[in-house]
């Protein structure tokens, strides 16, 4: 027995060495992951700028399905009829948007570890200024689209949120601070540290100048409601004249093809990427250059006379919006047009044009351009080519008439965008010179303390934009037009004379080519000056720096749709209620209301679940429900 | 630590009053005839005489006779006693036959050790390996539906590979798969299960789960530790339960011992959504040849000119038949099972399975090899080694993709406009190539997919053990165990040309691998009759166990050279992903189990692990648990008394245990990654989760009471059980803001509570040796799961959903309520319109609140119920099982993805689609209501339904109840009598017909079935959205023995 035992003894004693817990620490330390002084603030600030480039998926969510509709520039649906999309919206909240804040946040702390602890190099400190400038970006994206974000976030804790003029005030000051902060005179050890900056490759001058550009742009956010912070946070960032001037300052970042980070946002072969109705209005006409002077001779047998409406017909285009063009098919081209209107957007059927883009390349979707207008027993009741025509149309339902009508929701009888903004061969544009402009020459007209005149701004922002879309050659005849586009307004500087409210226009009816004429009316945006004032300078100045910012800023042309009413956007069509968007009502389609359009991004659905506290805070401080129509702080209100 | 090995110790000293004799020696085992398993505490005694020994743990025995010529007696309560002559015969094996009128038997439990049934103070319940394979399931998970009570298995229907998730008792755990342990032969299986990403657009492939990598065949009988305390020895591991599988061993049989068997299957839907046939394609009532909505004319056999411009006359289509068009299922199992030698006994066995499943494209093959050998020798045969090989080579192809996304064949085939015929797409590409679809937009012809979107995963798995047990003497016995579970998944992915969004393909290669190695020990000591009428066994053991994996794959994204199917020919450098796992747990645990005369039985368990997860502070944590039985009946034989007639055995029992659950690796520290970005610069980030050092081991709680009794001469059994289990300090990753820096943090916390009443009922209701034999069983279990607690100041945990709709835990009420928006009603009670649907002014109907979100139910079954019934009559044998949910809900996102596209049988009355009125109120300018007169059309109507307040619509229209009831299986056996195979060499030829899901008696999902939930791997169970529909499946097999 005691044999017994002494050897059981022995085993367990041999089996307590074996069970030795000694290597379970080294066990539990994953192999790939780095401790803290393995980074360095650089490459948290690279991922970050990386990251808000876009890959493809958010870019086609965030950019192209949001924010290109939403903001005017492309073909209207989901969003601009109040259809938010959680999917879309929870990926560029939990999955993207907060992980570049995540990261320039963590990069900062690093920073910030480094100099407390003495051995931060001599960069870092500036390094820590250039990261605080794109910090202050990344928040005013972010609460842009939903409203009050955290400004004292990344704690490892839920955070607080701020109200939208929290966040505001938060961002101006980082701003102010960060470009004070800078030391020019700071140069890089080596070409290494540059290549981790894809935006200016640290030249501190670059960013100094980005720094005061996006606080002149966010100062002006807020020139509606708190019209004293804007013009003093304005006047601070533009009297030191270093602002984006030159193209060369332009804070761009160049696409590369594939799919990653880098690769273009408007990539995506299933976006049609049409020419929005609300864009289109603004250029027909406007600058009163001829089409023939732009395009090419074979073109100049399409183009249609002056004061031309198209074919009417109403039995397949809806009427139940207040686009000025509805009701109608232009079967040709405009007289005249805003010559960048042909390097942005391409004829449709203008197949030789190198720059004719025709995805997507699994289908003919863009290369045919003859479809049937149908009547009620699917007879065909008139065939339409689209070659070589212009037309875009409002989104919304069109109901039986849509149904019966396969010429308008067909890509290949729209104008699309052209391919070199879809193919990954461009700079993605996050700031750009002539938005400088732009908001100089809005700030004049505010009567603010600015460097140059309204007018030397404006025309200033114009020549850029003409410059960066290749037809700078139409540039003076431009600059002095007088003639009104669809919505009323003209380009020249000097002419705000308001255009009568109606003009004769010719047509033909589409069914019987009976020729008829009209008296066309000029659409009533009833969101600015209760839709009185068509031709003032700030419309011609936002109508121009809407055209400009096109295709790369529509979240900028949305938040100035948002702030003044500006420019003109058209109703959706209701032929049918729209389910998400029932303040539009067949009594009341003509006239315009923030109601009518999306005013920010609903939070994603696992938020309110996942943290109700912080979620009770954000839509308190929201000021309204969480929804797609709460107006933003700083925007027009219901 | 010390202290506790030397308790232990301590015991064994109390039970060594024994010394061994020698005499002359006949020694030999002891076997239960039906199983073939070695009977413990047979009592051997020489016939007249007083000497006598009992059989040890695995039914072995030796006695020293003074004369060769006497009479050894067996006997073993519940089993014929026999008597054998020794005739001068050293060695004597005995089978001993269940006697019907008696009542014991042997179960295996924890750590593989066999108790009999009676001492055991918690539930156990055991499928004999015949039962598991009648059904002829693929995956072994499957076959234990319905016959174990407490048990719910979520089967998923991804194909032939899909995974099955079991769940015992209840969801315990917040996170996690709440499953139980797999433990085979003695060696846990790591039963992975389901998909990793199970988002709502695009989730990952249901990888099928690891334990649908067994051969059923191979199976001897699976135990199902029900409860905490069963499974305590198995420590964190067990929380959730454990199922013992052991594998056949080799025994004597006539003839060769050869066994070729053959399987044959075919597969169909089982139900379908219940769809509409009578409106075209298009909307508005207009024929439109390029929709994917079902909106058109009613279809009258006008022409139209379809979506390639050829005239077509219009008719209604079953696409889903003519797609999901048959599944082919074979498999062919050669075994032999012998007792080769005196010592040694061999079981070895190769098994093909061939499942051309009735999704066009998805393919499952299986091999599994086995070998197991038990070898006795020594003296007194006190060796035993027992060794086991098992090589499982399976090879998965296209597992269906689910989510709200392009590759998701059911779901563009369920939404299929009915008058569109999927028939004229098998030709998948035109002369360019390119796929032929009727549209061109966000779609997918699934036929196409099924050809070009190609996936695969081929496993090789190996499961082996190697024990050596030496009997030290007859009444202690020590053994030696090394296992390892050890496999490497390679996943390919290959998207050729010409969908859709890629012009050149894409492609992606990884290779995962798995090693789970387990070493331990066990010392077993069991006297009865110690100290009087006192008996005892202790054991005392250990294990070490490390378990590491390795990730690695890359993807080329898309490709340059057209199909060339290489990670460097992609646009962009390949992306990388790389991982690597590795823990260790290295655990003492023992037992010590004393009976007052074979009626009054009490266990202790104690486990104590030490775990490389967590901090060295926090790393040892032990896990005690009690249980004690009471056979009452046998106290009252005992002392004497007569039983009713009608009683023939009473067991009550009790217990209480704690065990818990470990962290995963790597989740105390925080750290930073390293990237590379596109143009080959360094990038840095952060983890998603925030980590936290200060974790401590999960702690689940566990009390269980229980009565178990035979009636009428062992022709009713019932066997209840009312339990209680608190998951406490729960290791969850808390969701944080993600503006706070992480997107969760980890955290112990919450209290999760489970009572529930399991009853089985099994009765013999014709017993009839010669002639016909009836026996039905039911097993009745009913389990609420409420929330006690969450984290500090933390109410609710999402543990699934889409958009409005949410799976929630919430504090105070209950796991898996479904939260969602609700139509607006009239909510004053005192008004007359009280409940009615308030319409807006144009009849349609609007979400209450704007929006907001109420419960509108909760996933749970109220009670899950199996009926058995099996019939023999001499060589013939019939069974059928119907398996019933009843109670909770489910959303059915299928149900409203086929409203939102006109698909649904209800977007049509009588065959029309007039005007609907809906029946509600609008409400006045007064303050009132007003009834509802203005009729929209059904368009409009199921549009605004499925569209307003989000994208899955008013969410409370589509909650259904989720009870369903089906004849879960029906089979049909016969033997043909050994008369007639002569001198054949054949032993035994049966023939065996079984199906599945044969008949759906109850479902309220409108043909959807409530089984085909979204995702396995996820435990919000109560959302269900166009997952690919249930099968059903006819077996036929032939099965030969030599």
């Amino acid at each position: 027995m005691r044999k017994i035992l002494n050897k059981t003894g022995f085993v367990g004693g041999m089996l307590l060495a074996f069970f030795s817990c000694s290597e379970f620490e080294e066990i539990n330390i994953d192999p790939v992951a780095a401790s803290g002084d393995q980074v360095q603030i650089e490459y948290f600030i690279n991922s970050s700028i990386g990251g808000a480039q876009m890959d493809p998926h958010i870019a086609e969510r965030a950019f192209v399905l949001y924010w290109d509709r939403v903001g005017g520039m492309t073909r209207s649906g989901g969003l601009t009829t109040g259809t938010a999309n959680d999917d879309w919206s929870s990926d560029y909240y939990n999955r993207y948007i907060s992980s570049w804040l995540r990261n320039i946040n963590a990069g900062i702390k690093i920073a910030d570890d480094q100099i407390e602890a003495g051995i931060a190099r001599e960069q870092t400190p500036n390094l820590r200024q250039v990261a605080r400038i794109w910090r202050a970006y990344i928040m005013s994206e972010m609460s842009d689209n939903f409203g009050p974000i955290p400004v004292d976030g990344f704690k490892g804790v839920n955070p607080e949120y701020s109200s939208v003029k929290d966040v505001y005030y938060y961002v101006l000051e980082e701003l102010k601070e960060a470009t004070e902060a800078l030391d020019l005179e700071m140069t890089n050890p080596d070409d290494a540290l540059k290549k981790l900056d894809p935006a200016y490759g640290y030249d501190y001058a670059q960013w100094k100048k980005y720094g005061n550009s996006l606080r002149m742009r966010l100062a002006m956010r807020l020139s509606e409601v708190d019209p004293s912070k804007a013009q003093s946070e304005f006047e601070s960032a533009v009297a030191s004249g270093e602002f984006i001037k030159t193209s060369d300052d332009n804070f761009a970042i160049e696409e590369v093809p594939g799919y990653s980070d880098y690769t273009g946002v408007m990539t995506r072969e299933w976006n049609m990427m049409e020419l929005s109705a609300s864009l289109n209005n603004l250029m027909i006409g406007l600058g009163g250059i001829p089409s023939a002077d732009v395009l090419s001779a074979d073109k100049h047998d399409y183009i249609k006379p002056a004061n031309y409406m198209g074919l009417k017909l109403t039995d397949h285009f809806s009427t139940k919006t207040n686009d000025p063009s509805a009701g109608f098919f232009f079967d040709g081209l405009h007289q005249t047009m805003d010559p960048r209107a042909y390097d942005l957007f391409k004829i449709p059927g203008d197949f030789k044009d190198p720059e004719f883009n025709s995805y997507p390349s699994w289908a003919e979707d863009a290369i045919i351009t003859k479809r049937n207008l149908l009547g009620a027993t699917d007879n065909v009741v008139k065939e339409i080519d689209a070659a070589f025509t212009w037309n875009a149309y409002a989104g919304g339902d069109w109901g039986t008439k849509g149904v019966k009508n396969k010429v308008y929701g067909w890509p290949g009888t729209m104008p699309r965008m052209a391919n070199k903004y879809r193919n990954s061969s461009k700079d993605r544009i996050f700031f750009a010179s002539w938005e400088s402009y732009f908001l100089v020459a809005e700030a004049a007209v505010k009567g603010w303390t600015v460097p140059m005149t309204g007018k030397v701004a404006y025309e200033q922002g114009i020549a850029d934009s003409f410059t960066y879309n290749g037809v700078s050659g139409e540039l003076s005849e431009y600059l002095t037009s007088e003639d009104y586009n669809r919505v009323g307004t003209s380009v020249s500087w000097g002419h705000i004379a308001e255009p009568a409210s109606t003009v004769t226009m010719t047509y033909k009816d589409g069914y019987t080519g009976a020729a008829g004429t009209m008296s066309y009316k000029y659409p009533e945006n009833t969101v600015y000056k209760n839709g009185n004032v068509k031709n003032d300078l700030l419309t011609k100045i936002i109508t121009q720096k809407f055209i400009a910012q096109t295709p790369w800023l529509p979240l900028e042309t949305w938040s100035d749709h948002r702030r003044l009413g500006l420019p003109f956007f058209e109703n959706p069509v209701i032929e049918n209620p729209l389910n998400n968007l029932p303040a539009i009502t067949q009594g009341n389609y003509m006239t315009n209301s923030p109601k009518f359009y999306a005013q920010r991004l609903k939070y994603p659905s696992n938020f309110p679940s996942n943290i109700p506290g912080g979620y009770a805070q954000a839509v308190e401080k929201l000021g309204g429900p969480d929804n797609v129509f709460t107006p933003l702080w700083w925007a027009q209100q219901n | 630590m010390t202290k506790k090995v030397l308790k232990l110790l301590f015991v064994f000293g109390i039970l060594c009053t024994y010394g061994m004799q020698a005499q002359t020696t006949v020694n030999g085992v002891v076997v239960d005839a039906a199983s073939s398993l070695g009977l413990p505490g047979v009592s051997v005694v020489v016939k007249g005489t007083s000497t006598g020994v009992t059989t040890d743990f695995d039914g072995n025995y030796s006695i020293d006779i003074s004369s060769t010529e006497s009479t050894l007696q067996f006997s073993y309560v519940g089993f014929t006693t026999q008597e054998i002559a020794v005739n001068g015969k050293s060695v004597i094996n005995v089978s001993l036959i269940e006697d019907v009128s008696q009542l014991d038997e042997v179960v295996i439990t924890a750590l593989g050790i066999k108790r009999e049934r009676k001492s055991l103070g918690y539930a156990v319940q055991e499928v004999k390996g015949e039962a598991l394979t009648e059904t002829r399931e693929t995956n072994v998970a499957n076959a234990l539906s319905g016959k174990i009570s407490g048990i719910q298995v979520i089967k998923g229907s991804n194909g032939p590979a899909s995974s099955s998730k079991i769940v015992l008792r209840g969801n315990s755990s917040l996170t996690g798969d709440n499953q139980p342990l797999i433990v085979v032969d003695g060696i846990p299986m790591d039963n992975f299960t389901g998909a990793d990403n199970t988002d709502f657009f695009n989730p990952s492939q249901d990888m099928g789960n690891g334990l649908g990598d067994l051969n059923p065949d191979d199976i001897e009988t699976m135990t199902v530790l029900k409860g905490a305390s069963a499974a305590a020895l198995y420590g964190s591991r067990a929380g959730n339960g454990v199922i013992l599988i052991t594998t056949k061993t080799g025994k004597v049989r006539k003839g060769l011992g050869i066994t070729f068997s053959a399987t044959t299957g075919y597969e169909r839907l089982f139900i379908k959504p219940d769809s509409q046939n009578s409106f075209a394609q298009g909307t508005e009532g207009i024929f439109d040849s390029k929709r994917k909505l079902s909106w058109g004319p009613k279809i009258t056999g006008q022409t139209v000119t379809n979506w390639n411009g050829e005239q077509e006359t219009l008719r209604a289509y079953d696409n889903l038949s003519s797609f999901y068009n048959g599944g082919f299922n074979q498999n062919y199992s050669l075994s032999f099972q012998q007792q080769v030698t005196d010592g040694t006994s061999l079981y070895t066995s190769a098994n093909y399975l061939n499942d051309d499943s009735n999704i066009p494209g998805t393919t499952l093959e299986r091999l599994n090899l086995t070998t197991r050998a038990v070898t006795k020798f020594g003296e007194d045969n006190r060796w035993t080694t027992d060794v086991k090989v098992q090589f499982i080579n399976t090879k998965a192809g296209n597992r269906p993709l689910n989510g709200y996304n392009n590759s998701n064949a059911f779901g563009t085939i369920a939404r299929l406009p009915v008058s569109l015929d999927v028939d004229q797409f098998r030709n998948t590409t035109d002369q360019f190539g390119k796929m032929r679809w009727f549209i061109s937009e966000n779609s997918e012809n699934p036929y196409w997919s099924a050809e070009n979107r190609l996936s695969t995963d081929a496993r090789d798995r190996f499961l082996l053990n190697g024990s050596v047990k030496y009997d030290i003497t007859d009444w202690l016995s020590s053994e030696v165990k090394a296992g390892a579970d050890i496999y490497t998944t390679t996943n390919e992915s290959k998207l050729y040309s010409g969908s859709p969004g890629n012009n050149t393909g894409r492609y992606s290669f990884g290779k995962d691998s798995f090693i789970e190695k387990n070493f331990s020990f066990l010392l077993m000591a069991s006297q009865d009759d110690i100290i009087g009428k006192f008996g005892g066994s202790a054991t005392l053991g250990g294990n070490i166990m490390g378990r590491s994996s390795d990730h690695m794959s890359g993807t080329s994204g898309d490709l340059v050279v057209p199909n060339l199917f290489s990670l460097n020919n992609g646009v962009n450098k390949p992306s990388i992903s790389q991982g690597s796992v590795e823990r260790r747990t290295n655990s003492i645990y023992g037992t010590f189990q004393i009976n007052y005369d074979g009626f009054i039985f009490v266990d202790f368990t104690g486990r104590n692990d030490w775990s490389s997860t967590l901090s060295v502070e926090n790393r040892s944590f032990f896990y005690p648990s009690i249980s004690t039985s009471f056979v009452f009946t046998e106290m009252l034989t005992k002392a004497g008394s007569d039983l009713p007639s009608w009683l023939t055995f009473g067991k009550i029992r009790a217990s209480y245990a704690t065990v818990g659950n470990d962290l995963s690796p790597y989740q105390l520290r925080n750290s930073y990654y390293i990237g590379n970005d596109e143009n080959g610069n360094t990038t840095a980030g952060t983890n998603n989760t925030l980590f936290n050092p200060d974790l401590v081991s999960e702690l689940i709680k566990s009390k269980e009471v229980g009565f178990e009794g035979r009636f009428f001469q062992n022709r009713l059994g019932i066997d209840a059980a009312w339990y209680k289990s608190n998951a406490t300090n729960q290791l969850i990753a808390l969701p944080l803001d993600p503006l706070s820096g992480y997107t969760s943090k980890m955290v112990n916390a919450g209290d999760v509570q489970n009572t529930g009443v399991e009853v089985s009922i099994n009765a013999k209701i014709i017993n009839n040796e010669e002639g016909l034999n009836w026996e039905a069983g039911i097993n009745y279990s009913t389990n609420k799961n409420t929330i006690e607690s969450l984290a500090e100041d933390v109410t609710q945990f999402r543990l699934g959903g889409f958009d409005n709709l949410s799976v929630l835990a919430i504090e105070g009420g209950s796991y898996g309520e479904i939260w969602g928006t609700k139509y607006a009603r009239v909510e004053d009670a005192t008004s007359a319109d009280f409940g009615k649907i308030i319409l807006d002014g144009t009849g349609l109907p609007t979400a209450a609140n704007g929006g907001e979100k109420f419960k509108l139910g909760n996933q749970q079954p109220k009670a899950m119920v199996g009926f058995t019934n099996n019939f023999t009559y001499k060589n013939v044998s019939f069974g059928f099982m119907f398996d019933a949910r009843i109670g909770g809900e489910i959303f059915s996102g299928t149900n409203h993805a086929l409203q939102e596209s006109g698909n649904a049988a209800v977007t049509v009355v009588n065959g029309e689609r007039a005007d609907i009125v809906v029946d509600g109120v609008v409400s006045n300018d007064s303050g009132g209501y007003t009834a509802n007169t203005v009729g929209v059309s059904p368009q409009r109507y199921w549009e605004a339904v499925t569209l307003r307040s989000g994208n899955l619509g008013i969410n409370e229209a589509n909650i259904y109840d989720a009870t369903n009831v089906r004849l879960r299986n029906v089979n049909l056996n016969y033997t043909i009598p050994s008369a007639w195979l002569g001198n054949s060499g054949l032993q035994n030829v049966k023939l065996g017909l079984s199906a599945n899901n044969v008949w759906m008696l109850k479902n309220n999902l409108n043909g959807v079935d409530a089984e085909s939930v979204f995702a396995t791997s996820t435990n919000a169970t109560g959302f269900e959205y166009l997952s690919p529909p249930t099968t059903s499946s006819v077996f036929l097999n032939l099965s030969l023995s030599f």
